[in-house]
């Protein structure tokens, strides 16, 4: 699914979140959104999900204008913010069961994919137990297991990898995301850790105060920057020394 | 109760100060960050204007009816409403607010919290007695009062406050679960009614309560402290003085609510570590514990997995003959939607029967206070409709869990939004639950129509229209509610620019035509027009309700909103 930015602006009072951001994104991308705090990472991935609605511009899917009534398009993407949505007294299978009709994935085969992930994330054990009964990480892994086993085409997440999930869940959402970028699905999210972001993405893209600063391959952006080993550090650097 | 510093609170915030006076760019990011954030400041300028309005109210209608009574029946109401306001409030305090996950992380004792939570409230309230202080004030100058008789007026005002303090705790920890936010909302409504419609119903509301208040004095216990301003004038009534005995009790009962409370309140984040593996050899050995519940382990989760029990529907459409056709009548989308919307199920068959024994109560308790006096049981059956109106309101206005707020990354997200729930789908849903009510609903407000006008001594047959035009209204009313419900979810009124004053305008308008339209269709005395004005509020609701429809597809508004502080 091919998405695209044109000229998004959104701003909060005088503060604009999204300076005119205009980008494309092919489908089969793992994207890493990065920026300081406060850049605009979370309400660029609002205003994708329909949740923040853009000033100006639009947001486009397969080059239709994505509006919050267009729900074939919104149908196809998936929301999992730093908190998951999560029906908190019920199970972990209750609510997994609740996304998935939601979503129509429970047909033929649902079974075996949500015992697969919930085998891969640990939360086998756990699936009867109420979600307020978990840890954070672990509730984090429930909402991601919901995400996986709806497999939409487009993965929108915020700041997964300081979700409180262990390094085991880390690696096997790392594992599934790059099989689904093998399968044509696109990941965004957005992260502070930029060594992550370095191993983790096959395009970086950098907001600072609303602005889109770079959105490229690291390759590329190594091709450009002057110390090639650490080429986000210094990037990050350089915003900071700006706003200075 | 300080749960700080102070001192060292001071020097960081003079630090602070100091720091961002001396950047031009933090000053900017400071003025910025608190224009965003800042609470309403002015609420205390406007807030005694309310005391004022209340002090009128009172004299008015003391000096319409000559009795002292009505005037203090006005003022039992008024408390009556802050009381229901009080219980919620006082409950959210305790349990659901967002002061409470950060002083748990404090190494201070659960009960200190919850002294501390208190005194918050317990500083919110100091309105309620500014109120009281005003009213009881107007009503001593109205009877021109001698000096200490009207410092006894201001003691009664206290001991008012002092009951409703009781009074919301005793309701909060005995009560909980009772639609306290509903009983609030149907007083304001029934109060913005009379507002409204005072030229033609003022003089009827006036004598009503002028008949009731005796007894309404004496049935909620809001008014017994006021009764006790009857022991002041020069023709005093000596009866109230018995209330002294009833009031102490409640006074008494503080304690052990507060207790029960502090009990109840109980904040926990739950870490659990992650089950140790139980190799099958293990558990044979270990043998079943007597100590130990037995628990469901990996085996038994994966068969429910594997045979998709899972995965099968929710069993509440089973439970009752209006759940299963509710439930034929559902496309598979509003099912899924359903299941989301409901997911601890949808009751209508028991929510009914508890709605209709509490009528029949009110009946049978009406008839026998009718062998007492007509007002008595006036007085009960009003009080027995109320309660039964706040409890169909509650079932037929139900919306489930979709509207729930969700907090992440610093706002309030509404749950429906994050899994592609559209308007439409969703109020479809929420309108086919209240549709399958409706005839019940329109059997309840015509019943209780009927009996109202009987005691009343109006013709059966007009209080019966009058009860099925007020249930076609409550349809109407649905609409609106389904689009404040999408409201509350959203920031469509936090920023002031062309869009939301043109939607606030739009709500405030509609809302106004609505009221208009519903006070003209149901006490106009000609038939016709008022049949095509009842009608017309119910298509202006259906109305209000496709117009924020089109301001919510249009993305007018974000579908997130800054917790309430």
């Amino acid at each position: 699914m091919k998405i695209e930015l044109r000229g998004v602006l959104k701003a909060y009072r005088s503060v604009r979140a999204l300076d005119h951001v205009s980008l494309q994104i092919d489908p089969g991308q793992i994207v890493s959104l990065l920026g300081p705090n406060g850049a605009g990472k979370t309400t660029f991935i609002r205003c994708l999900a329909g949740i923040a609605a853009p000033d100006k511009g639009a947001v486009c899917y397969d080059d239709q204008e994505f509006h919050r009534d267009r729900l074939d398009l919104r149908h196809r993407f998936y929301l999992l913010p730093d908190f998951p949505f999560l029906f908190w007294e019920q199970s972990i299978l209750r609510n997994i069961a609740i996304v998935m009709r939601l979503f129509a994935a429970d047909g033929a085969g649902a079974e075996d994919r949500v015992l697969e992930l919930l085998r891969d994330f640990d939360l086998l054990p756990l699936a009867l137990r109420p979600v307020n009964s978990l840890s954070r990480g672990q509730a984090y892994k429930a909402g991601l297991v919901a995400m996986l086993a709806v497999d939409r085409e487009v993965w929108l997440l915020d700041e997964p990898f300081a979700s409180g999930m262990d390094p085991h869940g880390i690696d096997a959402f790392k594992r599934h995301a790059r099989a689904a970028a093998g399968r044509g699905r696109t990941i965004i999210y957005s992260t502070q850790l930029l060594d992550v972001a370095e191993r983790f993405s096959d395009r970086v893209c950098v907001i600072h105060k609303g602005e889109l600063r770079a959105f490229d391959t690291l390759d590329r952006l190594r091709e450009l920057a002057g110390d090639k080993n650490n080429v986000l550090e210094e990037m990050f650097r350089q915003l900071r020394e700006e706003s200075a | 109760m300080k749960l700080h510093a102070p001192g060292f609170e001071r020097a960081l915030r003079r630090r602070v100060r100091r720091t961002v006076q001396g950047s031009r760019e933090l000053k900017k990011e400071f003025r910025q960050a608190n224009r965003f954030r800042r609470p309403n400041r002015f609420g205390w300028v406007f807030r005694p204007l309310y005391g004022c309005l209340l002090g009128y109210l009172a004299w008015l209608v003391t000096a319409q009816t000559g009795h002292l009574a009505t005037g203090l029946g006005l003022i039992n109401l008024w408390l009556f409403t802050l009381l229901t306001f009080h219980t919620a409030a006082l409950w959210a305090c305790l349990n659901a607010s967002l002061d409470l996950p950060a002083l748990h992380l404090l190494p201070v004792p659960d009960g200190r919290i919850f002294r501390w939570q208190l005194q918050k409230y317990f500083r919110s309230t100091f309105f309620a007695l500014m109120d009281l202080g005003i009213a009881f004030g107007v009503l001593a100058a109205a009877q021109h009062f001698p000096p200490w008789k009207w410092a006894l007026a201001l003691l009664l005002a206290a001991l008012s406050w002092l009951m409703l303090m009781a009074l919301a705790a005793l309701a909060a920890a005995r009560l909980p679960r009772w639609p306290f936010q509903f009983m609030s909302a149907t007083m304001i409504l029934l109060g913005v009614a009379v507002f409204f419609t005072r030229t033609v119903l003022g003089d009827f509301a006036i004598r009503a309560l002028d008949q009731c208040a005796p007894t309404l004095n004496l049935l909620l216990p809001t008014g017994w402290a006021a009764s006790l301003f009857q022991l002041l004038p020069a023709d005093r009534q000596w009866w109230p003085a018995f209330l002294v005995v009833p009031i102490a009790a409640i006074l008494w009962t503080t304690r052990d609510s507060l207790r029960r409370l502090a009990g109840c309140v109980r904040f926990r984040e739950y870490l659990l570590a992650l089950p140790s593996d139980v190799l099958p050899e293990e558990a044979e050995e270990a043998g079943p514990s007597p100590d130990k519940p037995l628990q469901l382990g990996p085996t038994a989760i994966e068969e429910i997995i594997q045979t998709r029990r899972f995965l099968e529907p929710p069993l509440w459409p089973q439970r009752g003959w209006l759940e299963q056709r509710l439930w034929r009548w559902l496309t598979p989308r509003e099912r899924a939607l359903a299941d989301f919307v409901f997911p601890k199920g949808f009751p209508i068959a028991a929510p009914w029967k508890s709605i209709l024994r509490n009528l029949a109560i009110a009946l049978v308790g009406a008839g026998a206070a009718g062998l007492i006096s007509p007002t008595a049981r006036l007085s009960v059956l009003g009080l027995g409709l109320f309660v039964t109106i706040c409890q169909t309101l509650a079932q037929f206005f139900s919306q489930g869990r979709a509207f729930q707020p969700m907090w992440c990354s610093g706002v309030n997200t509404p749950i429906y939004a994050g899994f592609g729930i559209g308007f439409r789908e969703l109020s479809g849903l929420l309108f086919k639950c209240s549709i399958i009510q409706l005839p019940l609903v329109l059997a309840f407000t015509a019943t209780a129509g009927c009996l109202t006008a009987l005691m009343t001594g109006f013709p059966a047959v007009t209080g019966m229209i009058f009860g099925l035009k007020i249930g076609g209204l409550f349809f109407g009313g649905r609409f609106i509610m389904v689009a404040f419900a999408f409201s509350s979810g959203t920031n469509d009124n936090t920023r002031f620019t062309f869009r939301t004053v043109a939607l606030g305008a739009f709500i405030a308008v509609f809302g106004l035509l609505f009221l208009g339209l519903a006070g003209a269709g149901l006490f106009l005395p000609a038939p016709l027009p008022a049949w095509a004005l009842w009608g017309g509020a119910v298509l202006e609701a259906y109305g209000f309700y496709w117009i924020y429809s089109w301001f919510y597809n249009a993305g007018r508004f974000d579908l997130m909103n800054l917790p309430r502080r």
